[in-house]
């Protein structure tokens, strides 16, 4: 659906983008990046409200750069959210449906069916002066995906919401991902995309760092041996039976020897080796888990390397 | 657990939407939304028509209390020349829509480049021209019927009153001439104020703007009033001693350039009812030609910065 070809972007003598190629298709994919990554520039030139200084976006074959035949297949929900303070939520959304091109029956219909969907139908009367930052986020995704759009893009979409909100957004994002839509979300907070997807494109200082599945992702970084935690009553045994497999680099005891830390390559085969040994030697484990498997980790591994 | 078919329910819409020729409209409406809820934008617009009221009262009062001559005949009326009327109350009005122009046209871009709103508006299936087309026209529409309501009132007044002093037999064309006139300054202050509103992220910033090019140029068009009295020796001297550049600089203001071109259009240099001799000087109509090819350029000036100024993102410019 997106496809970037050696997409640049310069801002006069700062680079906004460099040189990403990368295609993303259905289901959700989050865009990661500290501040000035160039998350936002890359949304902006999928939406086609930038123009790539070199390389190609095209979205559905065409290029989306001030046009409106891509814009029917595509809802934008941009990070800042100060639109008219003196509408109301209903008034906006409705009045982004017939800007979109419904007819007026057709803009009230769906205006009333995706303000529900957002959890916005008792207060969308009110003017969006008044409302708070989570409820102009929602109205936000609301107008975004009101024309039922093959493409969402959702700029920071989580800011600003509470945990029960945040719950609710990121389930409303699922489902539409898991039904087949195109969904990109750019974020800098890691937890919340963990939380959304394991889909990743992650870009740092304006440069595509790693694109795919976060694990496989993980599994590649080989510089950084993965590390698992053992918890066991038995830490000593469990270090001696362990230290003999191939794939253990380092073996370290936590303080009060509550669990065994070790670091492996190819976790693979080892997870595959674990659960024979610990069968065969009657080893007692009560927990196993993986502290570096997960986005944080592999953001801090792949942005220092 | 997920299931591992994939669950292709989404469907995007496929069905009937409005042709693109209407998205402007959409656009049009929300600005004339806000533009009716303000109270100030009520009382200037119906300040703007109070010359034509003062108009028909007068007329209404010597027509029912000033005697006649034998034959019927009422001398007041005899001297009059009807599209005068019209001329001076749409000078009179000029201020006036200067002022509706500013309250609901300055901010009709910079407040969406403060709020960031064309990020959204360009990013759903409208085009820049639907944006700025939506924009121009709301602004026009409005300054139109404020225009040309009293107007035409007036002139259905004059056509059913007083047709026997001339209204008609004066200009059989003047229903006609005043339909071309009245969207004059409506253009013209459309177009301005999406040119100068394009510049700035706050309505107040392009409307100070507006104001200082207004009444900087009406200052301009004073002085060459009083210049022309000093070249006639006295509001009661000769006009004709009044050097031609004079009187064509004394249109070179916002107003000014809308009411030569009215001049040109009612074909009248002009003249004042109640003031009579000794009022000011009242300068010949300008030439059209030049006039009209003044006025299209500015208004299409402030159009092309418009169009230059407006995209959903500011770009860094090395």
């Amino acid at each position: 659906m997106i496809r970037l070809d050696h997409a640049s972007r310069w801002y006069g003598q700062v680079i906004g983008l460099n040189d990403v190629t990368c295609q993303i298709g259905p289901g959700l994919t989050a865009l990661l990046g500290m501040n000035g990554a160039g998350k936002t520039t890359m949304m902006r030139l999928i939406t086609g409200q930038l123009r790539p200084t070199t390389g190609s976006v095209r979205l559905f074959g065409l290029d989306p750069f001030a046009n409106p035949e891509v814009y029917r297949h595509l809802g934008y929900c941009p990070e800042i959210d100060s639109f008219y303070e003196h509408l109301s939520g209903r008034q906006f959304v409705r009045m982004m449906a017939r800007l979109t091109g419904f007819s007026a029956r057709e803009a009230e219909q769906r205006t009333t069916r995706t303000l529900e969907r957002v959890g916005m139908a008792d207060r969308a009367d009110r003017r969006i002066g008044g409302y708070s930052k989570g409820m102009r986020q929602r109205i936000k995704l609301a107008q975004a995906m009101i024309h039922e759009p093959e493409v969402i893009l959702l700029d920071e979409p989580l800011n600003g919401l509470d945990p029960v909100g945040r719950r609710r957004f990121i389930d409303l994002l699922g489902d539409l991902a898991s039904a087949g839509a195109c969904i990109v979300v750019s974020s800098h907070i890691l937890y919340e995309v963990e939380q959304m997807t394991r889909s990743l494109l992650l870009l740092h200082r304006g440069r595509l760092l790693a694109t795919g599945d976060l694990r496989v992702i993980r599994s590649l970084i080989d510089k950084h041996p993965h590390q698992v935690r053992l918890q066991t009553d038995e830490p000593r045994r469990a270090a001696e039976l362990l230290a003999s497999l191939p794939n253990v680099v380092s073996l370290r005891f936590t303080p009060g020897d509550e669990a065994l830390e070790l670091e492996v390559r190819e976790p693979d085969k080892f997870y595959d080796a674990l659960p024979e040994l610990v069968l065969n030697q009657g080893l007692r484990l009560q927990g196993l888990s993986s502290p570096d498997n997960n986005l944080e980790s592999v953001f801090k591994y792949l942005v220092e390397a | 657990m997920a299931s591992p078919i994939a669950d292709l329910s989404y469907r995007s819409y496929d069905g009937p939407l409005l042709p693109p020729t209407m998205r402007w409209w959409v656009v049009a409406k929300s600005v004339m939304r806000l533009a009716i809820r303000k109270k100030g934008f009520w009382v200037w617009a119906n300040l703007s028509y109070y010359w034509f009221i003062i108009l028909a009262a007068v007329f209404y009062f010597v027509d029912v209390l000033a005697p006649t001559l034998p034959g019927g005949a009422n001398p007041f009326f005899s001297r009059i020349v009807w599209k005068d009327q019209f001329l001076d109350a749409f000078s009179i009005a000029q201020m006036f829509l200067f002022i509706i122009a500013l309250l609901i046209g300055a901010g009709a871009i910079a407040n969406d480049n403060r709020s960031n709103a064309l990020l959204v508006y360009l990013s759903k299936p409208c085009s820049k021209l639907d944006y700025l087309f939506g924009k121009w026209m709301a602004i026009f529409l409005i300054l139109v019927a404020i225009t040309g309501v009293p107007t035409l009132l007036f002139f259905v007044y004059g056509l059913l009153s007083y047709r026997h002093y001339g209204f008609i037999s004066q200009d059989p064309a003047l229903f006609w001439r005043l339909l071309v006139m009245i969207p004059v300054p409506a253009a013209f202050h459309a177009s301005a104020c999406l040119g100068i509103s394009s510049l700035f992220n706050q309505g107040r910033m392009a409307g100070a703007t507006y104001a200082g090019i207004y009444f900087l140029s009406l200052f301009f068009t004073k002085a060459m009033v009083v210049i022309q009295i000093i070249a006639m020796d006295g509001p009661r001297g000769d006009p004709s001693r009044v050097p031609s550049i004079v009187n064509t600089l004394f249109y070179a203001s916002v107003d000014g350039l809308q009411i030569g071109l009215a001049k040109v259009i009612l074909q009248t240099d002009g003249g004042h009812l109640l003031s009579g001799p000794g009022g000011p000087p009242v300068p010949p109509a300008p030439n059209g030609w030049l006039f009209t090819a003044l006025y299209l350029l500015a208004c299409g000036g402030f159009l092309a910065i418009a169009w230059q100024r407006v995209r959903a993102v500011e770009v860094v410019r090395g």
